[in-house]
């Protein structure tokens, strides 16, 4: 390692090291104001706690007698993995042929997937509305699901396709000789290729659901179907918020994101297609 | 057979459920809950079942859900929506005996002579003082004002009075003491109306900001301010802090502000102070809060029962006593232990003199305007041209309906429209080699999902965007009426914070700081997260995300505390670096640059997270082979990453342009459309007409379809931009 | 039966037209090598015969099936990529079976053919592997190895030794030739290495430029090109072309003489040209050779240009007129002769070839008659 390499390696450790200050420095409220007891939403220009209490912690998991946080995080989990999961695959194929293979209307369709996300998705609460109920998955975490994962969708299959574009073609040409279907292409060569974009693209489905509340509150009318953030969200009253257990809330809410990005974050590896072409 | 029987007769004696919403929190649901327990034991033939519900989403919910028979059968919610619920036929009358309950709170909810719901408590301002600093409360404006010398202290600060000065709702308080109002003939001040001269006198229940009395209040407030007697910029969690650590002796709140400072604090409260100027009290708002029957309840005989039960005298009782509730029952006061209340007392006596809120719909059109000249004023603007400023933004805001059109013709322009797009789509050389069976398989499930449930409410809101939406909920076809007047820029000057024109160009400057802001950091970040040299690399990706982690909810309210003139960290560590404080939202530069900062910090995880997994299709030979031609890092970046990084990033790039675009929530968390609107973009313009402007359905629509081309015209550019380099 | 016949074949790519007509037939077992400069369509031709691409025009028969309509899956064909193409998730091991599993070949014989395969091409210890912790030549084999294990009726090989080293491709490439005879199934092999096509092609095809120049027994293809461009692609040296006329002597009893800048050399008595006829003189090296003197038909005289010493032999390049010409010559024998000294080489005028001198011809001027070692002429 010669001398300028080190310095450079230095310089980029001290940048990594500033982002993630900055990155972190707000958080440091939230943790501030989750952790002092009380429910002030603290303006004073410190981010250190006067006081260190657990007592917004408590009373979220119920102690105080208000929360019902496991019912919640266990429903949020479910809707947001299986938003991942239904997101992905849905637009995993898409993303295959659009990528893959030609076919009249491709372009029309990829411009609409596009096109569906240009239109502001406050105007659509009401009109969702009216549709779930009348496919009868009001109150249920299904029509949930799949409310975010189509509109997670769009951005997947262009993402996904974004990056399929990459893989080199001569893969699948080499399994269409080797006899395989298009499906058994997808599923045994572009797939497994594909766990860099896969774990973003799941990483983003996933939050598209983690933290919706809005969509999660009109649609739900059953306190027992209820996810975290609509929740968390109750502690937002018109005149005055519990901004201790909400900051508390976000903290709980905030960690299994973290775990579920560590999780995937090893498949952002690079080298995953060294080798398998020429150049 | 028997247990089939026993089932049937369980179902028979099984109470029937009775559904109310509310979105109450700790001790007032508690007392509700409490009140739910007695009532489903008094009685066993109805149950009634509470659900909380965010108040973000009460309104939206209310609305969506009660014409769809999915409502409850009671709901509790503030009077003010009571204008814009009855025409559309939500609420069923209700029977109340209004002498039961304080002035004005029954009759809150009247609505062209119906009864259309029950008062279970008010809210309004008094003002707090803090006994250790002060005895009582000063009876005056002038005994208050004559305390400032003793107690402000801005530079240490300290303050004589916190309250959100900045905030309409608050200072609605002075513009009725110094003789202001908001209705032209009802509310008159004293003295002659200037505009009768003029020859445009109010009809009836006009809306008229520009009046003396109101001026002379934006003169107060701006004094109040000058002198440093009230702290700037003040947010409720500011005044709860002054007030509790004894940095301010009094301060102007409603009841929630008891559940707010710390239990030993010693403070009185009393109802506000005659305005010395005029002689009149100064008048805050009083809103009711009550318990609603929808229209389309399941059980109206039990929510009748219910609702008896929740708003009698008993039941009100055991709400002031376990929340501390300002309830609308008179008897409640007399009881001895609320009797012996202090606070609930003196809000009794200040809502006597509160005003109760207009409820109709055009009420909601008073916020915007009245903000803006007050912010104005407190940025110290003229009273006088902030106000006529005002008033030219209210009548713009009061936007005629269009003219009814004809349908056909209409009809006809959009099917001519349709069909020429069809010819051009059918002329265009077909890029297909045939179709294939199995792409379409595979593009089916997302397409079906996607057409469903995207594309059908686009288009039922697309569809809105032709008609216009009557006050009392029906809808009126006026073609391309809507258009003409965004296009047009009806009612303001092009150049103009609410005009479409100025608005666009702002947005247009939002998208593109964003964008090279994401983008230039998540790909930095993404390079140095990825160089194998890097030591802790997962803990760092891991640190990273925290910001997209968070709900952005809470952190863009702490970016904007952030940002706060005096009590902000970033201004603190400007200070520290020898720098003047910056008043980050009175000018549009500032302004505008805190929501891109906040933004920024929010949106980059997203494009490092792309990025990192783009790169990992990069391969290292490529590194190697540049080093060897003896490209510096940069020019590695720049010739060798950069390049391959481009397809895979492309997507991400364009959809964070289009989201970034409608990415309304954080410029209405942080900087709110401060100073004047200018910061607004397309979709918070959207956003108010739909929800804050008299709920113009049709015209929001209108606004989103424009958004809605103008994207799709980006989209159509970046997408031949993509189709170039796929074929290269 | 799986003879592979290509009619008329027609390939447009983004406008351009990569093929222009391609007829050619491969008979059962024939191992049939493709080459072509760069560019010409070699590629493309492999993928439309796998079925990769779709034909602009034309016609694909394989064993007497019509297979332009069918997917790869159905031609039973197999194809080692330019560029390998493997699979980078799967091992060494995996990446072979890929094809037989998706038969649903019984497990042990899959196993069985991948050994056997990896032995023949020296991969027995790399099953294990994944392809990115492979060399480069490790990773060709392993191409070849996965097409192989297939047993299909008809190869297709697109430079599939390229990256060996010269022992290994020597013996790779020996392998090839026996696999070739004991598994007898129709191969189309495309090289740039003329070693490798002349040991190992039964026929050969060149294509230029998309369009078939000439097909034919190796040997046929070198010793009577059809055009210009065949004459100069195959050799190494390649054959030396210098622009002449021909003179007929009226008194010389209808001998030929092909006159140019500096030269004037004896045709061979089997041409038959008129006199003033522009042509190209097609000169071999190996038909020169270092001579002080010569009959005076018979002589080249020039300067040298250029010594490549490559061992025990030497290419000299030598100027004459306005042309040059390419001779080989025993290194030793050449002293030290620096560019510029005068040079004489004699020339085997029964090697000469002779082309059309035209200015349309584009470098594929067609031959006028061949002569000596007991061809035939015959005119392109
Ligand atoms: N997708 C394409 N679009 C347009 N032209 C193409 C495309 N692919 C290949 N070509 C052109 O087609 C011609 C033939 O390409 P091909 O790959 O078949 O050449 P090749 O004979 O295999 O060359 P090499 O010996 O270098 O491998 C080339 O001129 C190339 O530029
Ligand atoms: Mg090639």
């Amino acid at each position: 390692m010669s001398r300028p390499s080190a310095v450079r390696h230095a310089l980029g450790h001290a940048a990594v090291v500033a982002a993630t200050g900055a990155a972190l420095y707000p958080v440091l409220w939230v943790i501030k104001m989750a952790l002092s007891p009380g429910q002030a939403f603290d303006p004073s220009p410190s981010p250190w706690p006067r006081v260190v209490s657990l007592q917004n912690f408590r009373d979220l998991w119920g102690l105080g007698g208000t929360g019902h946080l496991w019912r919640e995080l266990g429903n949020s989990l479910i809707v947001a993995v299986a938003t991942a999961l239904v997101g992905l695959l849905s637009s995993a194929t898409a993303a295959f042929a659009f990528s893959r293979l030609r076919f009249r209307g491709r372009q029309a369709s990829l411009a609409f997937f596009l096109a569906t996300q240009m239109f502001p998705g406050i105007m659509m609460a009401i009109p969702l509305y009216i549709l779930l109920d009348d496919l009868r998955l009001l109150d249920s975490l299904t029509g949930l699901v799949l409310v975010y994962s189509t509109t997670s969708v769009p951005f997947c299959v262009w993402s996904l396709k974004g990056y399929l574009d990459t893989l080199p073609r001569e893969l699948d040409e080499a399994a269409r000789i080797d006899g395989a279907t298009s499906w058994q292409i997808f599923w045994k060569v572009i797939l497994p290729l594909a766990r860099p974009a896969l774990a973003v693209t799941a990483l983003f489905a996933f939050l598209s659901a983690w933290n919706e509340y809005i969509l999660a509150a009109t649609f739900l009318g059953d306190a027992r179907k209820y996810t975290l953030p609509v929740a968390l969200q109750s502690y937002v009253g018109e005149y005055h918020t519990e901004w201790g257990h909400f900051a508390a809330g976000a903290i709980v809410v905030s960690i299994p994101v973290m775990l579920v990005f560590f999780a995937l974050q090893k498949h952002l590896v690079a080298g995953l297609t060294a080798g398998g072409v020429k150049g | 057979m028997s247990a089939s029987a026993a089932l049937l007769a369980l179902a028979l004696v099984a109470p029937r459920p009775v559904a109310l919403w509310h979105s109450y929190r700790s001790e007032e649901a508690q007392a509700l809950q409490s009140l739910a327990d007695r009532f489903n034991a008094s009685q066993d033939r109805y149950r009634l079942e509470l659900l909380s519900i965010p108040f973000d989403a009460m309104s939206a919910k209310i609305s969506a859900a009660i014409p769809r028979g999915h409502g409850p059968d009671l709901f509790v919610f503030a009077h003010e929506r009571v204008g814009s619920w009855a025409p559309s036929g939500l609420l069923a009358p209700v029977a109340v005996d209004a002498a039961r309950f304080l002035p004005g709170t029954a009759e809150a909810f009247r609505w062209e002579g119906r009864q259309l719901g029950a008062p279970l408590a008010f809210k309004t301002l008094a003002l707090f003082f803090n006994r250790r600093l002060v005895a009582s409360a000063p009876k005056t404006t002038d005994e208050l004002l004559a305390l400032g010398g003793r107690f402000a202290d801005p530079a240490q600060g300290r303050f004589l009075l916190a309250y959100q000065s900045g905030d309409f709702y608050y200072h609605a308080a002075w513009l009725f003491g110094f003789g202001g109002s908001l209705f032209a003939p009802e509310e008159g001040g004293s003295g002659p109306r200037r505009d009768e001269a003029e020859g445009r006198a109010g009809s009836e229940g006009r809306l008229e900001l520009d009046t003396p009395g109101a001026e002379a209040s934006l003169a107060f407030v701006a004094k109040l301010q000058a002198e440093g007697f009230v702290p700037q910029e003040a947010t409720s969690a500011l005044v709860t802090e002054l007030f509790s650590q004894g940095k301010a002796p009094f301060a102007i709140n409603g009841p929630w502000f008891v559940g707010e400072l710390p239990k030993d604090l010693d403070y009185g409260v009393a109802p506000l102070p005659v305005v010395s100027a005029t002689g009149r009290p100064a008048r805050p708002f009083l809103t009711v809060e009550g318990l609603y029957l929808s229209a389309h309840a399941l059980e109206p005989e039990g929510a009748r029962e219910a609702l008896a039960f929740l708003v009698s005298d008993d039941s009100a009782l055991l709400r002031a006593k376990v929340a501390r509730q300002l309830v609308a029952n008179r008897a409640a006061y007399d009881d001895p232990s609320v009797a012996k209340d202090p606070v609930l007392q003196a809000f009794r006596a200040a809502a006597a003199l509160a005003i109760p809120m207009d409820a109709s719909p055009r009420m909601q059109l008073v916020w915007e305007p009245g903000q803006s000249a007050l912010r104005a004023a407190l940025r110290g603007e003229s009273p006088k041209v902030a106000l006529a400023g005002a008033d030219r933004q209210l009548r713009a805001l009061q936007r005629p309906p269009p003219p009814r059109a004809a349908p056909w013709a209409t009809l006809a322009l959009v099917l001519c429209l349709a069909g020429a797009g069809l010819f051009f789509a059918r002329r265009r050389p077909g890029t297909a080699e045939g179709g294939s069976r199995t792409a379409y398989a595979f593009v089916l499930p997302a397409a079906l999902a996607t057409v469903a449930l995207v594309l059908l409410p686009i288009l039922f809101s697309l569809g809105l965007a032709f008609f216009h939406h009557r006050a009392d909920g029906g809808y009126d076809f006026v073609g391309l009426g809507n258009f003409a007047d965004i296009l047009a820029s009806r009612g303001y000057a092009i150049i103009e914070p609410p005009s479409f024109y100025f608005t666009l160009a702002v947005t247009l400057l939002w998208t593109g700081a964003n964008l090279v802001l994401h983008v230039g950091l998540g790909v930095a970040l993404a390079l140095l997260l990825h160089a194998p040299w890097l030591r802790l690399r997962g803990l760092f990706r891991v640190l990273l995300v925290v910001p997209w982690a968070v709900p952005n909810y809470l952190t863009a309210l702490i970016w904007k505390g952030m940002f706060h003139r005096q009590y902000g960290a970033i201004n603190g560590i400007l200070r520290r670096l020898g720098f003047p404080a910056v008043s980050w939202f009175s000018h549009f530069a500032t302004s505008f640059g805190a929501d891109v900062a906040t933004n920024v910090w929010l949106g980059f995880p997203f494009m490092m997270v792309v990025t990192l997994g783009a790169l990992s299709t990069i391969p290292q030979e490529l590194h190697d082979a540049a080093t060897l031609d003896g490209a510096t890092a940069w020019q590695r970046f720049r010739h060798v990453t950069w390049p391959l990084l481009r397809p895979a990033l492309l997507p991400a790039v364009i959809l964070g342009s289009v989201w970034t675009f409608n990415m309304f929530n954080i410029v209405w968390l942080v900087s709110g459309g401060e100073p004047g609107g200018t910061t607004d973009i397309l979709i918070s313009e959207a956003y108010r007409w739909a929800f804050a402007r008299q709920a113009q359905y049709g015209y929001a629509a209108a606004y989103a379809a424009i958004i809605f081309v103008l994207l799709a015209a980006y989209s159509v550019g970046a997408q031949k931009l993509l189709a170039r380099r796929e074929s290269a | 039966m799986a003879e592979v016949e290509l009619k008329g074949i027609r390939k447009e790519l983004g406008g351009n037209a990569i093929l222009r007509g391609i007829d050619l037939a491969v008979a059962d077992g024939e191992l049939l090598v493709l080459v072509g400069p760069s560019g010409c369509g070699k590629t493309t031709l492999l993928r439309l015969v796998a079925g990769l691409e779709e034909l602009s025009g034309g016609e694909i028969w394989i064993g007497g099936r019509r297979v332009d309509a069918l997917p790869p899956a159905e031609r039973d064909v197999a194809m080692v990529f330019q560029s390998y193409a493997l699979y980078p998730h799967m091992t060494v091991r995996e990446n072979m079976a890929f094809g037989l599993t998706l038969k649903k070949l019984p497990r042990v014989e899959i196993d069985r053919r991948v050994e056997e395969t990896a032995a023949l091409l020296e991969l027995g210890a790399l099953l294990d592997r994944r392809p990115r912790q492979l060399s480069g030549g490790q990773r060709q084999r392993v191409a070849m190895g996965r097409a192989i294990v297939r047993r299909p009726q008809v190869f297709l090989f697109d430079e599939p030794l390229s990256n060996l080293d010269a022992a290994l491709r020597h013996q790779v490439r020996l392998e090839l030739g026996k696999l070739h005879r004991q598994l007898g199934s129709t191969m189309i092999y495309v090289t740039h290495d003329q070693v490798e096509a002349m040991t190992l092609a039964d026929r050969m095809a060149l294509l230029r430029a998309g369009e078939l120049m000439q097909a034919g027994p190796p040997l046929e293809l070198y010793e009577q090109p059809r055009n210009r461009f065949v004459g100069g692609f195959l050799g190494a040296p390649p054959m030396s072309f210098l622009a002449a006329t021909a003179r007929v002597d009226g008194a010389g009893g209808g001998r030929c003489r092909a006159e140019g800048r500096g030269f004037s050399l004896e045709l061979p008595g089997s041409f038959e040209l008129h006199d003033g006829r522009e042509i190209w003189l097609g000169v071999r090296p190996e038909d020169l050779a270092l001579a002080p003197v010569a009959p005076e038909g018979r002589l080249l005289r020039g300067s040298v240009d250029a010594v490549e010493i490559l061992g025990w032999e030497a290419h000299v390049e030598l100027r004459v007129g306005d042309g040059t010409v390419t001779a080989r010559a025993e290194a030793a024998r050449l002293g030290a002769l620096r560019p510029g000294a005068p040079l004489s080489l004699e020339v085997r005028t029964e090697g000469l070839r002779i082309f059309e001198r035209s200015a349309e011809g584009g470098g594929a001027e067609p031959a006028l008659a061949a002569a000596g070692k007991g061809a035939r002429a015959h005119v392109g």
